[in-house]
């Protein structure tokens, strides 16, 4: 640790300005050999248009300030550019081609125009072999899982030998297993003496990894810390933590999660023996029986692929086969709202016995990104006929636009909504002011029983506070809440019971009062 | 304490309410470039386009495409495509003629040769909502993607309406069946719905609270419209049956989409199926009417043509599907879905129409009338896109 290690990546006073806003403004970021530098601030903090910078997809001339890499400066002209000065990019979203190969993706960039298909097997196995990551050189990438493509990305990194390594976000789509394994990729290429920048919104993968952390916010530094004291020994998340989300959101926050709610009220919801199979044959859920009573979060824990979202889908009748996912969905068992046996076989039937779904995937299920805020925050109220938004039966009521534009804007304020107008499409928001409208468009419907499933994936810290609060707020206000998450502290801050999910049926239950971490990694995993 | 500090003043509060002052151009930007075709065409035909007698026949030509249009734009709304309308019309046509001469129903007379002439469209519009509830059910039921199902449907038809008619034209048809194409509303007629209509959108203008600039162009823009209508059709000799038609269902095509539930629900299959699905829209039944609709307006289009022609042809509608993507395309509606307006469909008709009209006018051959017709298309559509990219 004495030694000073090489610069590798040094970007100095850079500033980008669009239209109307400043992205950044004189932003400096250093990151030496053998390090991981965690970038880390809001959704809007600047951190996507400095790795822009940094990769050429913003090219030299549009923005001020310098790069140097290993000290001789740089001036992109476009990707490749970069590419060859040894800087890649993991991104968030792979962009892989599913119909090549691996061997082809790791040339992807020079193949040449007649491809000696022996010889470029041959020659790719050898490097994939070093690197002993499992991978096939013939293996067509679409089969592969989004870790397995990820491990590509990787490989494609090393194969042009990049000294500078971007991840972005790079655990938000993998399994338990698969992250543990990119832990271990990017320790590895730490000691290999590379510069790593690990974009991430899971502090504890902050915390675990990095050994600097550079807090951006509104495209300025905001301050930057370092993970080991100057005796070289590694300071704890608890030492850590506040500072750092101080300078993320600007503000000092004493606890994420607010006092829990502590009145609970009749059983509104219980479920009894659920099973659902794939059209496959396979068991997503198998057996599964819980209750859910007026004022309780009850939260769903488990590993990615356990059921939670399926558990979810399930109930609310989304794999009815007239829905989108088609026919073959087999779902049996009891559901009882408030006592009554009901058969909800669409999400329309979940809606009348006054469920919401606020579900995982904003920009599959949750929102018509092309349409506006209103639109989007009045359609499930349209259905059900509630909020007074329409008048008249059937698929001919008449919508009312005066009512709309006032319930809309209502809950727009009331969760704090930010963007210019109520007629703005969704899809130019922020995640975080996305997931507000998902979550308005289905409080709307003025529902009893909430479907959570992954509420705060991918949004910044400050909105995640503000989604806490509102889930105690509507718990004390007499809503049953069933949340599913895959941070475990999260349900551990919110829910007064976790269900801790294994391959589709319960394997533990755990009051969150004495639960601990280690308890559901246990029952999770076992 | 232990719950959160959040300091409200430190968030920007969002504005409610919606844009006061802004305006739609998108609308517009489809009707300037009508208006610029037409001038463009007055001047190329020293004056004979603007003719009354011309108007009207223009007005007349487009109706079929415009019907058509209307129904296929909500079909392209929720993400659909329907190739088959053409064919439909010819078939449906060939079996109100097969109606009219092989059965007698032309020779009908008094009271009885208006039942006969009802008897005949109605089953033109039967054969319509068989094909659409064919196209439906195999889309909604068994998923195979609408470009395969209605292509196939398209060459059904097609095949169908050559075995009903023999390969032969169907003619003549009766009269009574043929005002449905050729006649027109007596002129004082003409002059109450016209500007009972034009009157009836003027008050709901003007009752709106809270006008907006785009509000005021709009009533200018109608009074604009029914003082084209009542010079072009009184000027002539009425309001031609297929266009009062055409006007209703645009009336009704434009309210649904605008101000409905169901309006609603179709932009929101066509922008995202799953989160509609989701929200509880009922994707199936609703896809499943759109596609029985359109057959349907296929249908009545098809009698319309035939009685327009007094004969049924089984080789008629043909490229009429193209006709009528290319209009909603036109009016600004995404092929993708989601996103679009049945007035801007209808504005499409009309800018294909006149192109049509106008250079028949001119004698230009009808060879070389089809190349400047797709060029134009293309061209039209191309701005479109790089306007909205800008954006």
């Amino acid at each position: 640790m004495e030694l000073k290690k090489e610069l590798l990546l040094d970007l100095r006073n850079i500033t980008k300005t669009f239209p109307g806003t400043r992205a950044l403004d004189g932003v400096n970021l250093q990151v030496h050999a053998g390090e991981i530098a965690a970038l880390v601030g809001e959704n809007g903090a600047g951190k996507s248009t400095l790795m822009k910078i940094l990769s050429g997809v913003w090219p030299e001339g549009s923005f001020e300030g310098e790069i140097y890499v290993s000290g001789r400066k740089q001036n992109f002209e476009d990707t490749r550019q970069a590419h060859a000065a040894g800087i890649a990019m993991i991104h968030q979203e792979l962009s892989v081609f599913s119909e090549l190969s691996v061997a082809e993706h790791l040339e992807l960039d020079h193949l040449p125009g007649w491809i000696n298909w022996r010889e470029l097997h041959s020659r790719t196995q050898k490097f994939l072999d070093t690197l002993g990551l499992g991978l096939q050189s013939t293996t067509r990438v679409g089969d592969l899982s989004v870790g397995g493509r990820q491990l590509v990305e990787i490989a494609r990194a090393l194969y042009r030998d990049a000294r500078v390594i971007v991840f972005d976000e790079p655990t938000s789509a993998l399994t338990e297993q698969e992250v543990v394994r990119l832990y271990t990729i990017v320790e590895r290429l730490r000691s290999e003496g590379r510069a790593l920048i690990y974009i991430t919104h899971r502090m504890d993968e902050i915390f675990r990894l990095a050994d600097r952390m550079i807090v951006l916010r509104d495209g300025k530094n905001a301050g930057e810390l370092s993970a080991t004291n100057s005796q070289g020994q590694r300071l704890s998340r608890a030492e850590l933590e506040p500072q750092l989300i101080t300078w993320m959101v600007g503000r000092s926050i004493q606890d994420i999660y607010p006092v829990k709610n502590t009145k609970f009220g009749d059983e509104l919801l219980r479920v009894e023996k659920l099973t659902l199979r794939s059209p496959k044959g396979k068991v997503l859920v198998q057996n599964l029986s819980f209750s859910l009573k007026a004022g309780e979060v009850l939260g769903l824990g488990g590993l990615l692929g356990a059921g939670r979202s399926e558990t979810f889908e399930a109930i609310f009748g989304m794999l009815h086969g007239s829905g989108p996912r088609g026919a073959g969905f087999e779902v049996s068992g009891n559901v009882w709202v408030k006592g009554k046996r009901k058969d909800l076989n669409t999400p329309k039937d979940a809606m009348n016995a006054r469920m919401a779904f606020v579900s995982e995937d904003r920009k599959g299920s949750g929102l018509v990104l092309g349409q506006s805020i209103r639109s989007n925050m009045s359609l499930p109220s349209l259905v059900a006929g509630r909020a007074g938004l329409a008048r008249g039966y059937g698929l001919a009521a008449q919508v009312l636009p005066d009512r709309e534009v006032k319930e809309t804007g209502r809950w727009a304020k009331e969760l704090r909504v930010k963007s210019s107008n109520l007629d703005q499409a969704v899809g130019e928001l922020s995640g975080g002011n996305q997931q507000k409208v998902v979550l308005a468009k289905w409080l709307m419907t003025e529902p009893e029983i909430l479907f959570l499933d992954e509420p705060t994936r991918g949004i910044d810290v400050g909105a995640k506070v503000e989604i806490y609060q509102w889930i105690q707020k509507l718990a004390s206000q007499g809503m049953g809440i069933l949340l599913a998450s895959s941070e475990m502290p999260e349900l551990l801050g919110l829910c007064h019971r976790i269900l801790v999910l294994r391959q589709g049926s319960l394997s533990a239950e755990l009051g969150a009062d004495r639960a601990t971490q280690e308890d559901m990694m246990r029952a999770a995993s076992l | 304490m232990n719950t959160t500090v959040v300091n409200s003043s430190e968030l920007e509060l969002s504005k409610s309410g919606t844009k006061r002052f802004s305006m739609d151009w998108k609308v517009y930007r489809s009707l300037f470039a009508l208006i610029i075709l037409m001038a463009v065409l007055t001047f190329l035909t020293e004056g004979t386009f603007l003719s009354s007698r011309n108007l009207t026949n223009l007005t007349r030509q487009v109706a079929i495409n415009g019907i058509l249009a209307i129904g296929m734009t909500y079909v392209i709304l929720i993400g659909g495509i329907d190739l088959s309308v053409g064919s439909v019309v010819a078939l449906s046509g060939v079996v109100a003629g097969v109606l009219q001469v092989n059965y007698g129903l032309a020779q009908w007379t008094e009271s009885q040769a208006i039942l006969g002439a009802g008897l005949s469209i109605f089953a033109a519009m039967m054969v319509g909502v068989v094909c659409g509830t064919f196209n439906g059910f195999m889309i909604t039921r068994f998923r195979i993607a609408p470009f395969i199902i209605t292509l196939g449907m398209m060459v059904i038809a097609r095949g169908l309406a050559l075995i009903f008619a023999n390969g032969a034209a169907i003619a003549p048809l009766g009269d009574a069946f043929n005002f449905l194409g050729q006649q027109y509303l007596s002129p004082t007629t003409s002059i109450f719905v016209v500007s009972g209509v034009g009157a009836l959108v003027m008050i709901q203008s003007l009752l709106k609270k809270g006008k907006s600039a785009s509000d005021y162009v709009f009533m200018g823009f109608t009074v604009l419209m029914t003082g084209a209508m009542l010079y072009t059709f009184l000027g002539y000799r009425g309001l031609p049956i297929p266009v009062l038609i055409f006007g209703a269902f645009g009336i009704a095509g434009i309210l649904i989409l605008q101000k409905t539930r169901l309006g609603r629900f179709v932009l929101a299959i066509g922008g995202n199926p799953e989160a509609a699905w989701l929200a509880g829209v009922p994707i199936r039944k609703i896809t499943f009417g759109i596609y029985v609709v359109l057959g349907a307006l296929a249908g009545l289009s098809g009698a319309i043509l035939s009685a327009r022609l007094n004969g049924a042809l089984p080789t008629a509608g043909e490229l009429f599907e193209l006709d009528a993507i290319a209009a909603v395309v036109i009016g600004g509606t995404s092929l993708l879905g989601g996103i679009g307006t049945v007035r801007g469909s209808i504005l499409g008709a009309f800018f294909i129409g006149s192109l049509n009209n106008g250079m028949s006018l001119m004698d230009v051959s009808e060879f070389y009338q089809k190349v400047i017709k797709g060029v134009i298309i293309i061209f039209a559509v191309w701005f479109d896109t790089r306007q909205s990219k800008s954006k």
